[in-house]
């Protein structure tokens, strides 16, 4: 990799940003499929199951795929007001005295209701109206069998979409825009504040209803948090615009370690350029964390970073995931493309195919054993090993599909389906044979 | 040149026979003479009597003997004497006896050898019937007239078949003419007979001198009333006589019918601004004063001279028919062939012009066709390049597995050679009128099989230079297997088209609709030349085609159809889905009117991505070539302005991807025209050093676009239109070429574009980030090429196919020699792919016999190794010929999963719970497919300067 002289300490940091310079072998999404439905920024995207996927737009729609064909299964039309976040349920107990072991996806809407759909068929079931102001998002508490939803308030619903409380915060000037439960009936929300407050459910006082109070409120980041995520059972880390991550117990809700501290984080003009965009686990232990311009993989135990890109785009990564079980890390950009990074150890077939001995993702993703991971002094440096360009603007989300590749969505309003070629074509010769052989059932 | 003239030479000495070959040799030599394909055709020291093939239509005139009438084309036949093969061939007489009654002639058909002039002719003998002839009957002959054996020799059957038909449309357009007239005269007779005494009494008192004798008079009037009665009961015996055989064909009737509706909306029109000169042609004589064109004489029997002038005299407003200015009495004049059966003989005279036109091409391009055409019959698995067939991995495949399914037609009804050839086309007023239509070998299946479609009796024959696939002629098919009467809706909707077209343009020619193009041919022909009024047809063809065929949904259905109605009887033996689907047909059928039309806005944008607004990329193609055509052949017949207003007016309507039409190569090389495709690929190899890289990137699916500067609009388009050769299509897609266009390219189009012309814009990047990876650019101006690195090292290393393509020291004579040896290119690596496609994609001998075995469970799938690098090692294909072989597969797989998607479409993975109220159009809830290319890029420099002056 190209390096300046390195006379300036200052400039010393500033790496030039990896270009591919070969045929990509190692990037297995060469086929691509364009689902065009959406007529504005998509934001997010849910993973239904094996098969399907759903895309929610600022056009107010949520559309749900099929991941294998892209075949455009249902538009969920409903909301007037673009769409802010979505909440998969599994609702397994009778709904409208009837038994339904459905799935249900929800939607929540600037509009200030949160649609109940059946995602097999696409219908609104129901329309919680009771909300008010946007709804910002939505997590629900499985063993609870409750949702929440946050915005200007923070409400708790039972299954049936019923109200159990709400806990109005007139007195805050800023929304809930995440939230995370965590054990013992507590729930951390963010805000667009430096604080983060834990909330506790409790049963109200004839054990009909729950009841939310404020437990603990927790001030240690400089700037407001952009990202709450549960590293483990006993830990949730928080990420803020200065680009800090707050690792928290969650059990004593307390602060345990602090990683990636920047000193001069606000930048020119306001622009954070180390803010922390985006922060997902594996393993529940590692934290991916899409920090400016790149990304780092911190050990939340040890503290260690290690690897990181510190310019792995062109523009800041708002999203990554990790694919093809953890040998392959995808990174979102505003710079309109998702670049896939791998172990820079080229023996690394992220086929599948090879039976390498690792059980972790970080394994894979490293291409170290976790012994030699915990033995690194200096962070990794992943390989940048293909681009996958087909969005026009900034690429706001990308889920893992599995086998079927992965899903982008971006604010050019398409959600792209990067599929494995080689498998694609494997499929299509079966699909071939199926077709010749189904021609042939005549008995 | 000299290569003919020795070969003509040498040949003076042997038999009469080897003319004909020596003709053929005269025109294959053509091919390999070094002048380009621009020079004309004619061979100043030609021994032969004329230069190609004629059809001369000839009769036995009462008056004058035997002459001929027509010759198609009009110059027809050169310094042969037409003449005296009219005498040759009129003077057997072939009638039955005439008895003194009336009887119905049917046609006889003959081949003639004339050893003398060493032509060979098929002499198709017709008997029109005519109320003033002499009999009632004028004998007709249609001659296809050629100097090639074999071509008359191979081609006798469909000759026989195409001209029976001809003859059926002059038959049955006649006897309306006549049965009408038979009427006409009963009435006039019956008129004439009982008021005439009082009629004639006191026209009498008035005008004669009263000289006259009461007795005369009496005495007249009775002989007259004798006559009438006379009259009266010959006509009604001839009536008799013929109506057994008037309602023989109820399609010819409905088709006649679809005829009179046109012309009557548009003579409705025209009765506005009745300076069109088409009024001649008009159908309805009760509209027209029957001075104008109407020869009716009275010849087969006479009233009394004086009758005839009295009435003329008096009783014109009473009786127009029987009243003839009296100029005409002494005049011996028959009635033309147009009089004798209107609508027939427009009809009739079209298709024998596309039969000429087809048949007069070179025998071995028309044996080659032949042969080609069996390749349609199972479409999916057909791969074309350059929109010419190169090979069907289905072809004459009798998998087991397949049989049952693919060729159940054939068990009940073996696809014979008979029924490969081309026939017509259902009465689908575009098809009817252009000369590029063909109506594939998978119709033809269609409509032996079933009995409610035409039988192509009345279809036109269209044939033609170029057969297509007519992938989306489905719908139409469909209706006619569904629906109960013969309009469809969106043969209406072509009808207000073109009364809409009428009212709105003022301009004469404007005022022609789709119809009146059949008319306009005749003009076309002596005012334009050959290939202008060829794209004229086209472009009418086209829309029409669109308009008629918007479903894109139909050509699915239709061939399920196909496969239902060709073997109804074997239906117990369908597959579960296939019932499922019939028994869903009536469903289908309903669906399809409506969701057609709401469908229509929201897939353009996506299919036909974004060009000037109401003119989708089709019609720049059409104007192009127009625009060409006019540049290099100087034909300023008409102003350009007005044709590309009448096409963007048609091409308005023009809503659905257009559909794929194939040709066969032969053709190409046999009749080099400017608007072919591979029409420039001499030129591009001459001048663009790096065409290579393109080819390849070509011809292994990666999108090429080729960005100039606007002014050079019209050199881009030569050179995408030579490049086009090379692109090899999806036909489930449509189109995959856009010659020009201003808009930046879109990711999206990348599932459909494989080449295109793009217009330098200093305010955008028209290859955005998003795409540039994914396409191969050829900067017009700069001459430099962004590719993918490894082509250069691939191609020149071991790029076998392609190397030899573009290997500089050969010298190619003609263009058409390059076609010709491209192809023989495409055919080898078409075969390498058809090995691959077996032995690799199919699993190969394994998994038939695997398949056989365990017919239980279709879902287990056969585990097949390897990428298939080895298979492709041993068939010698390497590096960069394997990655071409290798996307033929895919193109074939491609279109046969899309194939059987679109038949399943509604029944697929969530089935119908999937058809939500909101969801759209079936199309438009697939997804587009874009396989990428992920090579790096790479700049490289054209050696040689592109002039394209």
């Amino acid at each position: 990799m190209f390096r300046k002289r390195t006379d300036n300490r200052g400039r010393q940091k500033v790496d030039t940003v990896p270009e591919i310079d070969d045929d990509q072998p190692r990037n297995p999404f060469t086929e691509l499929r364009l689902l065009s439905s959406h007529t504005d920024i998509v934001h997010l995207l849910t993973i239904i199951d094996d098969r399907r996927f759903a895309s929610a737009s600022d056009d107010d729609l949520a559309v749900i795929w099929d991941a294998k064909t892209g075949k455009r299964l249902s538009i969920l039309r409903g909301h007037s007001r673009p769409i802010k976040c979505m909440l998969l349920l599994h609702q397994r107990q009778e709904y409208q005295n009837e038994e339904i072991a459905a799935t249900l996806l929800l939607t929540g809407s600037s509009d200030r209701t949160i649609l109940v759909w059946d995602v097999d068929d696409g219908q609104c079931l129901h329309t919680i109206t009771e909300h008010c102001g946007s709804v910002k998002c939505l997590v629900n508490m499985k063993e609870e069998r409750i949702f929440f939803s946050g915005g200007q308030d923070l409400c708790v619903w039972n299954e049936k979409g019923e109200m159990l409380d709400k806990m109005a915060r007139n007195s805050e000037h800023s929304d809930i825009h995440a939230l995370l439960p965590i054990k013992n009936n507590r729930i951390v929300a963010a805000s667009n504040k430096s604080s983060l407050v834990v909330y506790l459910v409790k049963p109200t006082d004839d054990s009909e209803n729950l009841k939310i109070v404020e437990f603990k409120k927790l001030s240690p980041h400089r700037e407001s948090i952009r990202c709450l995520i549960n590293v483990a059972d006993s830990m949730f880390a928080s990420a803020s615009l200065d680009g800090a991550i707050v690792l928290w117990s969650s059990h004593s809700i307390s602060y345990t370690r602090q990683f990636n501290f920047v000193k001069n984080y606000e930048g020119p003009n306001h622009t954070y350029p180390a803010s922390a965009q985006h922060v997902f686990t594996v393993d529940q232990r590692y934290i991916f964390a899409s920090i400016g311009q790149g990304f780092f993989l911190f050990d939340a135990l040890s503290g260690n970073c290690l690897a990181k890109v510190t310019n792995a785009h062109h523009g800041k990564i708002i999203h990554s995931v990790l694919l093809c079980d953890g040998y392959i890390l995808a990174t979102c950009s505003e710079d309109g493309s998702v670049r896939i990074w791998g172990s820079p150890n080229p023996l690394l077939v992220c086929d599948g195919s090879e039976l390498k001995p690792f059980t972790l993702q970080v394994e894979r993703f490293l291409g170290k054993s976790i012994s030699e991971i915990q033995n690194l002094n200096t962070p990794i440096i992943p390989a940048l090993i293909g681009e996958c360009l087909a969005h026009t603007g900034a690429i706001n989300m990308a889920v893992n599909l599995g086998e079927e590749g992965f899903a982008s969505c971006g604010s050019d309003g398409l959600v792209v389906l990067w599929k494995d070629g080689v498998l694609e074509k494997k499929r299509r010769n079966e699909m071939v044979r199926n077709i010749l052989l189904s021609m042939d059932n005549t008995a | 040149m000299h290569g003919a003239y020795d070969l003509s030479l040498t040949r003076t000495n042997e038999g009469q026979d080897i003319t004909a070959d020596e003709i053929n040799l005269d025109k294959l030599a053509y091919n390999l003479r070094f002048s380009s394909d621009k020079v004309p055709r004619s061979n100043p020291w030609s021994r032969s009597i004329f230069n190609g093939d004629f059809i001369l239509i000839a009769e036995f005139a009462e008056n004058e003997g035997p002459k001929p009438v027509m010759t198609i084309p009009k110059n027809g036949g050169g310094n042969f004497d037409i003449n005296a093969f009219a005498v040759h061939v009129m003077s057997v007489d072939y009638t039955q006896a005439r008895g003194s009654n009336f009887s119905i002639v049917e046609d006889t058909q003959l081949f003639l050898t004339e050893r003398k002039d060493g032509i060979y002719a098929y002499v198709h003998h017709f008997t029109l019937y005519d109320i003033h002839a002499r009999g009632f009957v004028r004998p007709f002959c249609m001659c296809y007239i050629s100097q090639c054996k074999r071509k008359m020799f191979s081609f006798l059957d469909s000759l026989m078949d195409e001209f029976t038909k001809v003859s059926r449309l002059f038959r049955h357009g006649n006897r309306i003419t006549f049965i009408r007239d038979l009427e006409q005269r009963l009435t006039d007779v019956f008129a004439m007979k009982g008021p005439s005494i009082s009629l004639e009494n006191s026209h009498l008192d008035g005008l004669i001198a009263p000289k006259w004798k009461v007795q005369d008079m009496e005495k007249s009037i009775r002989k007259e009333n004798e006559e009438y009665e006379r009259i009266l009961q010959e006509t009604k015996k001839l009536i008799e006589v013929l109506k057994p055989h008037m309602v023989n064909d109820p399609r010819i009737v409905q088709q006649f019918r679809r005829l009179e509706d046109m012309a009557e909306g548009r003579s409705r029109s025209y009765t506005d601004a009745d300076s069109c000169p088409l009024i001649k042609q008009g159908t309805s004589d009760h509209k027209l004063p029957s001075f104008v064109k109407q020869p009716s004489l009275r010849r087969a029997f006479s009233l009394p001279d004086m009758k005839d002038l009295l009435k003329g005299n008096k009783e014109v407003p009473v009786k127009p028919r029987s009243c003839l200015p009296s100029y005409l009495n002494g005049i011996k004049q028959l009635r033309h062939l147009h009089d004798l059966c209107e609508w027939g003989a427009k009809e009739g005279l079209n298709r024998l012009r596309n039969i000429l036109k087809h048949y007069s091409r070179e025998t071995a391009a028309l044996l080659i066709e032949q042969t080609e055409t069996s390749h349609l019959e199972r479409f999916p698995s057909l791969l074309t390049i350059g929109r010419s067939v190169v090979c069907n991995v289905l072809r004459n495949i009798d998998m087991k597995c397949m049989s049952d399914h693919w060729n159940n037609s054939s068990s009940s009804n073996p696809p014979s050679q008979e029924c490969l050839t081309r026939k017509s086309s259902f009465g689908s007023l575009g098809s009817l009128y252009s000369l590029e239509s063909f109506q594939s070998c998978v119709e033809d299946e269609f409509v032996l099989g079933s009995s409610r479609s035409s039988d192509g009796i009345l279809s036109p024959f269209a044939p033609s230079c170029s057969f297509h696939a007519d992938l989306q002629g489905g719908t139409e098919r469909m209706e006619t297997l569904s629906c109960s009467s013969s309009d469809s809706p969106r043969t209406e909707n072509s009808d207000v088209m073109s009364t809409h077209s009428d009212t709105t343009l003022t301009a004469a020619r404007l005022k022609l609709s789709l119809a009146d193009y059949a008319f306009m041919d005749e003009d076309a022909l002596s005012d334009y030349n050959g290939s202008r009024f060829n794209r004229q047809t086209s472009a009418a063809y086209e829309t029409n085609v669109s308009t008629h065929y918007t479903q894109f949904r139909g050509k699915s259905l239709s061939l399920e159809s196909l496969s239902l109605a060709s073997s109804g009887y074997a239906s117990s033996r369908y597959h579960h889905k296939h019932h499922r689907r019939k028994v869903d047909y009536p469903l289908l059928q309903n669906k399809i009117p409506s969701p057609l039309t709401s469908s229509k806005p929201e897939r353009i944008p996506n299919i036909n991505a974004l060009d000037v607004p109401n003119r989708n990329t089709r019609s720049t193609v059409v104007r192009h070539l127009y625009k060409r055509a006019k540049s290099i052949e100087g034909s300023g017949s008409s102003s350009p302005s007005v044709e590309d207003k009448l096409l963007q007016r048609r091409l308005l309507y023009n809503l659905r991807p257009e559909k794929i039409r194939l040709r066969c190569f032969a053709e190409e090389v046999s009749q080099p025209l400017e608007t072919y495709t591979g029409s420039n690929v001499l030129l591009l190899r001459n001048n663009l050093s790096c065409g290579v890289h393109l080819l390849y990137a070509l011809l292994c699916g990666r999108p090429v676009v080729v960005l100039a500067e606007p002014g050079n609009e019209r050199d881009v388009r030569i050179v995408i239109s030579a490049l086009w050769m090379f692109v090899p299509e999806n036909m489930s897609h449509g189109k995959a070429v856009d010659p020009w266009r201003t808009k930046p390219l879109q990711i999206a189009d990348l599932a459909w574009l494989k080449l295109a012309g793009l217009a330098k814009n200093k305010h955008f990047n028209m290859v955005p980030k998003s795409v540039k990876r994914f396409v191969s650019v050829l900067d017009f101006e700069k001459i430099s090429l962004f590719l993918p690195f490894p082509t250069i090292a691939a191609v020149d290393v071991v790029g076998h196919y392609l190397r030899s393509l573009c290997n500089c020291v050969n010298q190619w004579p003609s263009n058409a020699a390059l076609v010709a040896f491209v192809h023989s290119v495409f055919l080898e690596l078409a075969n390498k792919a058809y090995v691959y496609y077996y032995a690799y994609c199919l699993g190969g001998l394994q998994w038939c016999c695997c398949k056989s075995n365990q017919r239980s469970d279709p879902g287990v799938a056969v585990e097949i190794h390897g990428d298939g690098s080895e298979i492709l090692s041993r068939l010698g294909v390497h590096f960069s010929d394997a990655k071409i072989v290798q996307y033929f597969t895919e193109l074939i797989k491609q279109q046969q999963i899309d194939y059987y998607q679109s038949l399943s479409v509604d029944h697929d993975f969530f089935g119908e719970g999937a058809l939500t109220p909101d969801s759209d159009s079936v199309p438009e809830r697939r997804s587009l497919l874009i396989s990428t290319d992920l090579s790096k890029c790479a700049v490289f420099r054209n050696v040689k300067p592109l002039d394209f002056t």
